[in-house]
């Protein structure tokens, strides 16, 4: 009798537990599930990192100024760091390590949707979703290996230190992580680009321009090939973007672009119907107004050497239209710009001047696929090809430009009359024919993308040196080869054992 | 101490019940027994009742009796022969009491001529006392009061002749006997002996205070009552040792910043649990110990007891230790507060009243540095000549005040009476000279001396088997300010029926209802770039008066409203209050069953059973002419149009000018927050006594519980007040909003569902040596659906030992009360993070075009495989003293608690992609001791002070935390945790002087001297001064009572010690003409050589100005500049209260009254200089925060 008390009393112990256990099932707020293609395809939206790199490359490279100090003019540490290269002391919008934040929290969304795709049964509903995860995850990896490593090098690549890889969800609060070499990372995105080529679909997105379509990762693929140095891959993957009409997917600052005022330019530079917009992203940064109003960013002095006339020919250098859209904020010299980012806040309470501020910027442009293409002429030297794409250019960019007008290397030759482009020194080799075809892409692609911080990118990869002006005081130089021109990974990941960046 | 311990049982009508008592028979067989046990057989035969007191009965043992039908008188006789015991018969009860012996007996000797006097002995209550001794003043001659209260004592009919009564827990009364025949005696019960409750509470059950081996303190309502006080929080302020209460803001429904024993987390809650009547009080909205200070709307619903009637309460009970919240397992690491309220009582019914009316002081600005507006108006020359102040700028500019209102009227210009002003500087002299003796006293325009009033009636009454209370209550605030205002009404009902000797029943009805208005707020942002908060149209009435030049004026010449301008419209302060105000209404209900069922002898279940359901609801309204509505409206010229932020910039028309989208009609923006809570609890406790020396008590249980809470908001745009409140929706409102990624609705569920099973047992020999146990098992859903997470056991061992009752200290002249106790165990607490699995969230992306923009899921937190509960371990030991018949009375503790596991906010390496989490990452140790020291001074027959002193200090350091702090996150107000310091650390930037410019500087972390070279996000910290922490390391009180006759006067002060403050910031790059100065500004820099002797930096010229010295005026108002130490002693309250003789009263039909005048509140006896007027414990952030009022109230108290 007491035995079977004793069963019963356990018994009714195990059913009351196993009954707490369901009762403790209920979740304890209003979180979501991913329980579809759909939900995947939502969870993609944060696979692109909230952040842009612009706060601080364009900072560090030579389109940025010291402007000195002005009723206006608006100190931010950070701002200061990258203008003197230093390794910054925070974490704070426009830091590299907030924009790891962003990268890495991109990856994990891009993991996480893949991990559930595996988990699926259907995963033939699915391959659009793997495909946007896999081409997010290479891009985020992309910028971080090229902004923390060093620029990709066969040569040392396989003992290069690139950033750890991520291909799967984080479920501790410290996991360890190692850094895997360059040539690793860019082993895994090239591998991810092809296979995410195979599956995006573009009919797969509400608002494809926020989003890895087919033009997207092509456009990717392009900057890839050509940080490779794998040339014929660029044409190739530039060729599907860019279409048998490179011209009309440009921005029509020959024309339209023209009429504009800066609110209109402002509003165009950044739309979704804007051809030349390929892709676009919205992140956190305070880029938008730290561009006009940031101690060190394009100063006068900058605006004279990228839109103003030659001190000797008295000509416009490069004749581009674009440099007569600078506009000075608040009627100061020290506050020239371009209204092409503009700065926004997202309030938390429909009370527009607080909250976070951020910016929206295309990350690809068709802009950027055609210069693209038009260096891997250049480095197959096809010439002829590299003057076609440049006519397709310039014909959208200066005002006088007609067909009995064209390009060609005797006009290019003459802009380094007087003073030569930088030594390049790139890692393959550069022949005294094709100098001048990369110094002129150089410098249209350092004006076109003013404010968009592209230009680091170009000084890395050619490995040329640069010098920042100082106010009231000698400038500084950043000579080619310099440690600092790999990006010191952030503090918290050298706590965790990462190994980091020689200085 | 002594126990009295009195069988009371309610006999069944027997046989021997029809004869004379002492002649009843009883049959006894019993060897080697405890008198107490003989006793108990002869009831059991015969119903007897025996009053004696434990103590004098306890000796008597080993005593065998044999009796066959023998008298009760005789086996006494036989059985108390050998010891110093006498007895006596009085009706159907006895009474037992040790033998006087005195050397002299002059009543014996002296024959004397007797005469019989009788009477009846009640309690306050007006119930019978039974058992009280009556004694002859001066001689043996004693009886105690019988079974119905009921003496009758023959004492010597010479005239003069003093009765002394006296009841254990009761002040002892001496009556002067002449002619009177009938006595009717009332005892109060003796607020004195609060250390001598004989029962503590823990909300499951009640245990004997000797067996009890916890750390508790137990307060009295009576005692912790501040007439005038509504919050029932705020009143154990100093109260009882390691109980700190801040009170951040004094407005109706905030709820006090309470700690027991200090912080016990860094980043989870710390508010300790409340428990009502056994039954867990949830809060309804969940507001952080940051947010408590911030003055939003929300902090008013988040007083849990903000619903009680003060006048309820019976008693409070702080739980502290591990063994003392043991049963509370995994939610008591922050202490338990146990509210015990009233229970209708034996005996009449009586009802009472007690009503309140209390005048609360205005501010002054004698209390305040602010300058008067001669002064302020030099400092406005001063900015006209440093080119601020113009009138090109300033037509421009959002706000503006008197200079503003000059320049518009240059600008008016009328035909026939020409320009508003000339523009002439004696014109304008003359103009500004009128203000400049205004001197306007915003307190006095915005404060009143509105008397509150409270009225609370009370039912109770009872008999053998069913006992009542209930009760109403009103509390009516007109207003302090003219923003606000309150009504509450609350009902509270209980009942509880014996529906047989087993079976006992009990329900409980408490509900209140509030209603209130406060000046509309909007939440404050934190702007940590530049280390800042702000709130738009913040028109809280007290900062508004601390922060408004008194150059302005509420009326003009004609007695109209002037008006300045805010946010580019129209603005009167007055106007606005009338025009933009919040509404909150609260509806609170409670039902409450308890079953109690006595299964065996000594075996009884329990079960707890309540539903709770509140509904509350914000509404903010902001009527059509109000400021904040007129502000989406001003587009007078296209400067204002192109600047005014409430406008819509419509972003698919880049190049459009922005439109007013609130053509008419203002706002009615509505929140609404409610909560369902379930309880249930069922338990069997078992007792039982062998041998008469080993008590073994064991209990086990199980608990459920479950809340929902809903939060929901709705923005209502274009309500048309005026207009019937017929909507005027502006489309492109909403797209306004969607365009900057705010919806104008929302609403979030919370679900919070807990099981916990327990399990406990002691065992004391003899009471002198007790030993406990308790494990518990609880199990969440907060942590997520992982099953290895949300469960954990907690457990905790304790143990006392009586020491008094030792034979070496059983007669000692000097100890009377001796105990210690000891506790270990671990308890736990709830972390902030639910992230056991992958937490995702949905959104709709914030991008500039509507078309643009879709929907999203985002990580709100990455899966913790790791994630556990917080937890602690606890070791306390303590003593309670008791000296010279417990004229001193000293209770100590001291512990000391190892957190571990406790939730951090980390910095991770970002790469998994959460570079924040929330992890069980920190540790943190803290100790203290504390103790209360109640001793009474004086004793006489008129005159009696006693003294009550709590103490207590604790310390806490963080032992390990994985985080890398920013400055801004240190140097704010309410300071920051960091590893190796305190939990609320306050550091500062450091101070270096001021440069020749006037500017302040600063030390940054290159140690450079700078002015504005700081960034308050860098995790460069080691540059800082560390200032101490913000919570105080010692907190107390000392109160002192002195009774008079029917007059008691008491002195309560509390105290702090060992806390900084930060200094409000005062300091901007830039002023305006509306800005009120603190009188420090005097000895600002002026020029050149000022930087060697003053600290107050310069106003800038606008030449000078540039936008990075915000930046350096925001380091100045966090620098070492700016910081006070936050210690001080507050008289709290004096009050005096009379209580009204009885003869008085009695011809009008009233038993009681005490007529009471007392002032709360009143001044600081000491704080530091540097805070000139501030109140260390008010932050003063806005919104609805208000300070806590100095008030007076008249209290009157009256039983019938």
């Amino acid at each position: 009798m007491n035995k079977i008390k004793n069963i019963a009393l356990v018994f009714l112990g195990m059913t009351m537990l196993s009954s707490c256990n369901d009762y403790l099932d209920e979740t304890p707020d209003n979180r979501t599930v991913l329980d579809s293609p759909e939900a995947v395809s939502e969870l993609l939206v944060s696979a692109y990192p909230e952040a842009f790199y612009h706060g601080f490359t364009e900072v560090m490279s030579d389109n940025a100024g010291d402007k000195g100090v002005g009723q206006y003019v608006a100190e931010y540490i950070p701002n200061g760091n990258a203008y003197h290269w230093e390794d910054a002391a925070s974490d704070s919008y426009d830091t590299p390590t907030f924009y790891w934040n962003a990268c890495y929290a991109a990856i994990a969304a891009a993991n996480h949707a893949l991990d559930a795709i595996e988990k699926v049964s259907d995963k033939e509903n699915y391959t659009a979703q793997k495909g946007e995860a896999l081409g997010a995850r290479a891009y985020a990896h992309f910028m971080l290996v090229n902004l923390f490593g060093k620029h990709y090098n066969p040569a040392t690549a396989e003992s290069d230190l690139g950033v750890p890889f991520v291909e799967d969800p984080e479920k501790v609060v410290f996991k360890d992580y190692k850094r895997a070499s360059v040539k690793t990372i860019y082993d895994r995105i090239e591998a991810d680009i092809e296979e995410a080529a195979k599956l995006i679909r573009d009919d797969s997105y509400a608002v494809g321009k926020y989003h890895f379509t087919q033009g997207a990762l092509h456009a990717f693929a392009s900057r890839f090939y050509l940080f490779k140095g794998d040339w014929d891959k660029v044409i190739e993957h530039s060729d599907i973007v860019l279409g048998s009409d490179p011209s009309s997917k440009l921005r029509d600052w020959n024309g339209k672009y023209l009429t504009y005022e800066a609110s209109e330019l402002w509003a165009q530079y950044t739309r979704a119907e804007e051809a030349s917009n390929i892709m676009l992203a919205r992140g956190y940064t305070n880029w938008g107004n730290g561009a006009v109003v940031f101690r060190y960013s394009l100063s006068a002095p900058k605006i004279g050497e990228l839109f103003g006339k030659d001190p000797i020919t008295d000509e416009m250098r490069f004749e581009m239209v674009i440099g007569d859209k600078v506009l000075y904020a608040a009627g100061s010299q020290l506050l020239g710009f371009i209204p092409k980012l503009k700065g926004r806040i997202e309030s938390l309470d429909n009370n527009p001047d607080q909250g976070y501020p951020n910016m929206v910027a295309p990350l690809f442009t068709t802009e950027e696929v055609l210069f693209n293409r038009a260096e891997a002429y250049a480095m197959k030297k096809d010439y002829a090809s590299v003057l076609e794409d440049l006519d397709s250019y310039l014909q959208k960019r200066v005002r006088s430009y007609n067909p009995d007008n064209k390009v060609n290397l005797e006009k290019i030759q003459k802009e380094y009359e007087t003073v030569d482009g930088p030594v390049l020194a790139p890692h393959y080799a550069v022949e005294e024919g094709q100098k001048f075809y990369l110094w002129y892409l150089l410098d249209l692609r350092r004006r076109e993308f003013v404010h968009e911080g592209l230009r680091w990118f170009d000084v890395k990869r050619f490995n040329f040196e640069i010098t920042h002006n100082v106010f009231e005081g000698s400038p500084i130089s950043l000579p080619k080869d310099d440690n600092r021109r790999v990006i010191q990974i952030p503090e918290q990941a050298v706590a965790i054992g990462l190994q980091a960046n020689p200085r | 101490m002594k126990m009295l311990a009195v069988f009371l049982f309610v006999s069944v009508l027997s046989a021997s019940a029809n004869t004379l008592a002492q002649d009843a028979k009883v049959t006894l067989n019993m060897e080697g027994a405890e008198l107490e046990q003989v006793l108990w057989e002869i009831h059991e035969q015969t119903g007897l009742v025996f009053l004696y007191s434990s103590s004098d009965v306890k000796d008597v043992n080993e005593l065998s009796v044999d009796a066959k039908e023998e008298t009760v008188k005789s086996v006494l006789n036989r059985c108390l022969k050998d010891s110093d015991l006498e007895y006596e018969f009085k009706s159907k009860a006895v009474t037992l009491r040790k033998t006087s012996k005195p050397a002299y007996s002059p009543a014996k000797t002296q024959q004397q001529q007797k005469k019989q006097i009788s009477g009846v002995v009640l309690d306050d209550m007006g119930v019978s006392l039974p058992g009280v001794s009556v004694l002859e003043k001066g001689t043996t001659n004693g009886v105690s009061t019988d079974f119905d209260g009921k003496f009758t004592i023959e004492i010597p009919d010479n005239g003069k002749v003093v009765l002394v009564f006296s009841f254990i827990g009761m002040e002892s009364q001496e009556v002067l006997v002449k002619g009177q025949k009938d006595l009717k005696i009332t005892l109060l019960s003796d607020s004195e002996q609060l250390a001598e409750v004989v029962v503590v509470s823990d909300g499951f059950r009640k245990t004997d205070r000797r067996l009890f081996t916890g750390s508790a303190t137990t307060v009295k309502a009576a005692d912790a009552k501040v007439a005038g006080i509504t919050d029932v929080g705020q009143m154990l302020e100093g109260k009882a040792a390691g109980v700190s209460v801040q009170t951040v803001s004094g407005t109706f429904g905030a709820a006090p910043k309470i700690r027991v024993r200090g912080a016990s987390s860094i980043y989870g809650d710390q508010k300790p649990l409340w428990v009502v009547d056994g039954v867990v009080l949830e809060d309804v909205v969940d507001i952080s110990p940051d947010d408590l200070s911030s003055g939003d709307a929300s902090t008013l619903i988040s007083s849990a007891v903000a619903g009680l009637n003060s006048d309820d309460i019976e008693n409070f009970q702080i739980l502290k230790d591990a063994s003392a919240t043991a049963l509370y397992g995994a939610r008591a690491m922050n202490g338990v507060i146990v509210i015990t309220t009233k229970r209708g009582k034996k005996g009449a019914t009586s009802v009472s009243y007690s009503g309140e009316y209390t005048m609360r002081m205005k501010p002054s600005y004698s209390n305040y540095n602010i300058m008067n507006s001669r002064e302020q108006m030099s400092v406005y020359r001063e900015l006209e000549a440093k080119g601020w102040l113009n009138h090109a700028e300033i037509s421009r500019q959002k706000n503006g005040g008197i200079y503003k209102k000059m320049y518009d009227l240059i600008n008016t210009y009328d035909p026939e009476t020409g320009f508003g002003l000339q523009n002439t500087p004696e014109a304008r002299a003359k103009f500004l000279q009128k203000y400049e003796m205004t001197n306007t006293d915003w307190f006095d325009e915005l404060f009143t001396n509105n008397i509150t009033q409270s009225h609370s009636v009370s039912l109770t009454g009872g008999n053998e088997k069913s006992n009542f209370y209930f009760s109403t209550s009103y509390y009516g605030d007109k207003g302090w300010s003219i923003a606000d205002k309150v009504d509450r009404y609350t009902v509270n009902a209980n009942a509880s029926v014996k529906l047989n000797d087993k079976l006992k029943v009990g329900f409980i009805t408490a509900g209140s209802f509030r209603q209130q208005k406060a000046p509309g707020t909007v939440s404050r942002t934190e702007d940590p770039i530049n280390g800042q908060y702000s709130r738009d149209f913040d028109i809280n009435p007290f900062s508004y008066a601390l922060n408004t030049s008194r150059v302005l004026r509420p009326y003009d010449d004609n007695g109209n409203m002037e008006f300045y301008r805010m946010n580019y419209a129209d603005f009167n302060i007055i106007n606005e209050m009338k025009n933009n105000y919040l509404d909150i209404d609260m509806l609170d209900l409670k039902l409450q069953a308890n079953i109690d069922y006595e299964l065996l002898k000594g075996l009884d279940l329990n079960f707890v059973g309540s539903i709770r359901y509140v509904k509350s609801t914000q509404e903010h309204k902001i009527l059509e002419n109000s400021n904040m509505a007129s502000a989406y409206r001003a587009a007078d010229t296209y400067e204002i149009a192109k600047n005014n932020k409430f406008l819509f910039k419509d972003l698919e028309v880049p190049n459009s000018l922005p439109q007013v989208v609130l053509p008419k009609g203002g706002f009615y923006n509505r929140s609404d927050n409610s909560l369902l809570n379930y309880y249930f609890r069922g338990t069997a406790n078992w007792n039982k006594i062998f041998d008469e020396t080993h008590i073994v008590n064991v209990m086990g249980g199980m608990e459920v519980k479950s809340s929902n809470r809903q939060n929901s908001s709705f923005d209502g745009v274009g309500y048309q007040w005026e207009r019937g409140g017929v909507p005027y929706i502006d489309p492109n409102f909403v797209r306004h909003q969607l365009q900057n990624g705010v919806s104008y609705y929302g609403m979030q569920e919370y679900r919070d569902r807990f099981a916990a099973f327990f399990a406990t047992g002691s065992y004391s020999y003899a009471g002198k040596y007790t030993v406990n146990g308790t494990f518990r098992y609880d199990g969440s859903n907060q942590l997520g659906q992982s099953s290895s997470a949300r469960w954990l056991p907690t457990w905790n061992v304790s143990g006392s030992w009586n020491a008094h009752d030792e034979d070496f200290l059983r007669d000692s002249e000097v100890i009377s009360h001796l105990s210690f106790r000891a506790t270990y165990g671990l308890t736990a607490s709830m972390g902030a993070a639910t992230n056991s699995t992958l937490v995702l969230k949905n959104d709709v992306t914030d991008r500039p075009y509507i078309s643009e923009q879709e929907s999203r899921m985002y990580i709100d937190g990455l899966e913790n495989s790791e994630l556990t509960w917080e937890k602690q371990y606890e070791t306390n030991v303590g003593m309670d003293l008791g000296l010279f018949r417990n004229r001193i009375n000293l209770s100590m503790d001291a512990y000391q608690r190892k957190g571990f596991d406790l939730i951090a906010y980390i910095k991770t390496s970002g790469i998994g992609g959460e570079f924040w989490k929330f992890a069980n990452y920190a540790d943190m140790e803290s100790k203290g001791i504390e103790f209360t020291l109640t001793t009474h001074n004086v004793k006489s027959d008129d005159f009696k002070w006693n003294t009550n002193i709590t103490f207590a200090y604790n310390k806490n350091e963080i032992t390990k935390l994985k985080s890398f702090q920013n400055i801004y996150n240190l140097v704010k107000d309410v300071g920051g945790p960091l590893e190796g310091y305190n939990v609320r650390s306050l550091f500062s930037i450091r101070y270096k002087g001021l440069n020749d410019e006037g500017l302040p500087t600063f030390i940054n972390e290159n140690g450079e001297t700078t002015v504005s070279d700081l960034d308050f996000q860098s995790n460069d910290i080691d540059h800082l001064k560390y200032e101490g922490s913000i919570d105080p390391k010692v907190t107390g009180g000392f109160g002192n009572n002195f009774t008079y006759k029917n007059w008691k006067l008491n002195v309560f002060m509390t105290y702090q010690f060992g806390n900084k403050v930060r200094l409000r910031p005062q300091f901007k790059a830039k002023y305006s003409d509306l800005d009120a100065m603190p009188k420090e500004f005097y000895d600002r820099w002026m020029l050149k050589g000022d930087e060697d002797v003053t600290d107050i930096p310069a106003i800038l010229s606008q030449r000078q100005y540039n936008v990075n010295y915000t930046k350096a005026y925001n380091a100045y108002n966090l620098s070492t500049a700016r910081v006070a130490d936050g210690s001080f002693v507050r008289m709290k309250e004096i009050s005096l209260a009379y209580k009204v003789p009885k003869n008085l009263l009695n011809k009008i039909g009233i038993s009681n009254a005490t007529l009471k005048l007392q002032g709360s509140n009143l001044f600081l006896l000491h704080s530091d200089k540097k805070l000139n007027g501030q109140d260390p414990e008010f932050m003063g952030s806005g919104g609805v925060a208000m300070p806590v009022p100095k008030q007076y109230t008249f209290s009157v108290k009256l039983g019938f």
